[in-house]
């Protein structure tokens, strides 16, 4: 009896641990300028395969960082994010690598772009805002790369970048919308159609699905796709996206418009599962009363400042896996439920819970807001705040005031940065040598039998 | 697709025959102090980050909860494998 009450302690506590790391990883960290929130979450996942190429941060995050510095940088010139309309993000993944994040607004067609070359240390780190002109897009001409992407022919110089932005001040519609969602892109058109894109990513193929929610209260709505990815490391642009129906534009962008309901089936080729790979995914939704596929404008009677909503997937790596074919492959499609059921599996029972459990879920929901804190606390800024703490009875008298202390202060010394990375090497040192102690005691009980 | 089947007819099953609980919530001013007695335990834990690298408390701890329940894991799977008939495991 009291073994059985101890595995099934056991396996309690495995549950609900398993509960929590589900529920913690599907947090979406809302991160707020401007009043308007910005989240953030996908950018520093475990997901995305961007912790290698900057020079600048040897941690995972990397993309959250530049994205900071970037809106520090938008502080400094005066640029309001927050009237931003749209949002593209961009990333080479390559260890030399140059990195991009876009604007796409209307109607002026300016474009605000953050660069920087992360190879030359003596650059104008962190970077570089830069606009253009995007009127040509009305053309039909297709620009898109070209404005918006550093890795080509005409790559202006970092001077000429930051020429732009400080003549040329970009004021914005005060519509700004953006999310993301851990694998799914959304568009919302002017007239309430919502569009949806999903797409699966195994550095060997990728598939997208596209659908629009409410199609049957806007027929005239489209959905767009732009797909396009390079593969570096000699900065060459590889045609990889092959959709099964498609238009080839400029040699180098692939468009694809599709009727809603409609799944579409992009599979790369020419991809050879080399790391350096990226593709990006646009994907915008509007009422096309012309038919043209390469539609841009905003339709007659819609605010142009709400036409445009952006999303960008890019460069999520093999996270969805190889499980091969054949009986191996089909054993695991028979065993192995979606990477997303036991999130969506273990939200449902936390929701289910939460409203019926009252107070006797309270302490596992103490214990999902200390692991939250925990896990989603800013270890890049190790910081000590204390205070303050005020005597209300005597007018809030303040018997401590605030203090705080960074500890990043600490390593500016050069000295002292060297003895810190020591000490972490040894603690590393330590956990490792204790993890494998662990790992030798379990064999031994497995094996030897030991208790 | 077993085993989803077998987790949602187990939470279906849990969902419905529990489904006339329905207890109230802790007291605001209760739970308010257990924020508030995180907020002073927790608000310093981004210190953590100075005395230890977070990236191998990542990857470790992870591997460590696995290496711990290793048993039960074995057991799981081949609680699992022993159901498949064409593999034969007795």
């Amino acid at each position: 009896m009291k073994c059985c009450k101890k595995k099934f302690l056991h396996f309690v506590f495995v549950f609900l641990l398993a509960i929590c790391m589900t529920n913690l990883k599907s947090t979406c960290k809302a991160y707020t300028i401007d009043d308007v929130k910005f989240f953030i979450d996908y950018l520093y996942s475990q997901n995305v395969t961007n912790a290698n190429y900057s020079s600048f941060h040897n941690r995972l995050g990397s993309l959250r960082n530049d994205w900071e510095r970037m809106l520090q940088k938008a502080r400094e010139q005066n640029i309001d994010l927050s009237q931003y309309t749209c949002w593209r993000a961009a990333s080479t993944g390559r260890s030399t690598s140059c990195h991009l994040f876009g604007f796409k607004t209307s109607p002026e067609y300016h474009c605000t772009g953050y660069w920087y070359e992360t190879t030359n240390t003596n650059s104008t780190y962190p970077g570089i805002l830069w606009t253009t002109d995007l009127n040509s897009w009305d053309t039909g001409n297709y620009r898109f790369s070209d404005d918006f992407c550093a890795l080509n022919e005409n790559e202006p110089t970092n001077g000429n970048y930051y020429n732009a932005i400080m003549q040329n001040k970009v004021e914005f519609p005060p519509n700004f919308k953006f999310t993301f969602f851990d694998e799914r892109i959304t568009a919302t058109a002017p007239n309430g159609a919502t569009a949806y894109c999903v797409f699966l990513n195994d550095l060997t193929d990728i598939q997208g699905i596209g659908y629009i929610e409410n199609y049957e209260e806007h027929p005239d709505t489209q959905i767009t796709i732009f797909m396009q990815n390079y593969r570096d490391p000699n900065d060459v642009k590889v045609q990889a996206l092959q959709p099964t129906d498609y238009e080839l534009i400029n040699g180098e962008l692939w468009v694809k418009t599709i009727t809603m309901w409609t799944p579409m089936v992009y599979e790369i080729v020419g991809i050879d599962g080399d790391d350096n790979f990226i593709a990006y995914y646009y994907i915008a939704a509007g009422s096309n009363t012309s038919g043209d596929p390469n539609f841009y404008g905003t339709p007659p009677g819609y605010d142009d400042n709400q036409f445009f909503l952006w999303k960008l997937l890019g460069n999520f790596g093999d996270d969805s896996g190889d499980k091969g074919g054949g009986l191996f492959g089909g054993l695991y499609d028979l065993f192995i439920p979606d990477k997303d059921f036991f999130l969506t599996y273990f939200n449902n029972f936390h929701t289910w819970a939460s409203s019926h459990l009252g107070l006797l879920y309270t302490p596992f929901e103490f214990l999902f807001n200390l692991l939250d804190r925990i896990i989603n606390a800013d270890y890049t800024d190790p910081m000590v705040e204390i205070g303050p703490y005020t005597l209300p009875l005597f007018d809030d008298f303040t018997i401590v005031p605030k203090i705080t202390y960074h500890f990043n202060d600490l390593l500016q010394d050069e000295n002292m940065s060297n003895i810190h990375d020591i000490y972490l090497l040894i603690v590393d040192g330590i956990l490792i040598i204790g993890f494998l102690r662990m790992c030798y005691n379990k064999y031994e009980e497995i094996i030897g039998g030991k208790k | 697709m077993i085993i989803e089947k077998i987790l949602l007819f187990f939470q279906e099953a849990s969902f419905t025959i529990f489904s006339f609980l329905n207890l109230p919530d802790l007291p605001a001013s209760i739970s308010d102090l257990l924020s508030d007695f995180l907020d002073l335990v927790f608000v310093n834990i981004s210190a953590l980050g100075f005395f230890v690298r977070i990236q191998t408390l990542v990857i470790l701890v992870p591997l460590a909860v696995i290496i711990i329940n290793i048993d039960k894991i074995y057991d799981l799977v081949m609680w699992v494998l022993k159901k498949i008939p064409l593999i034969g495991i007795e």
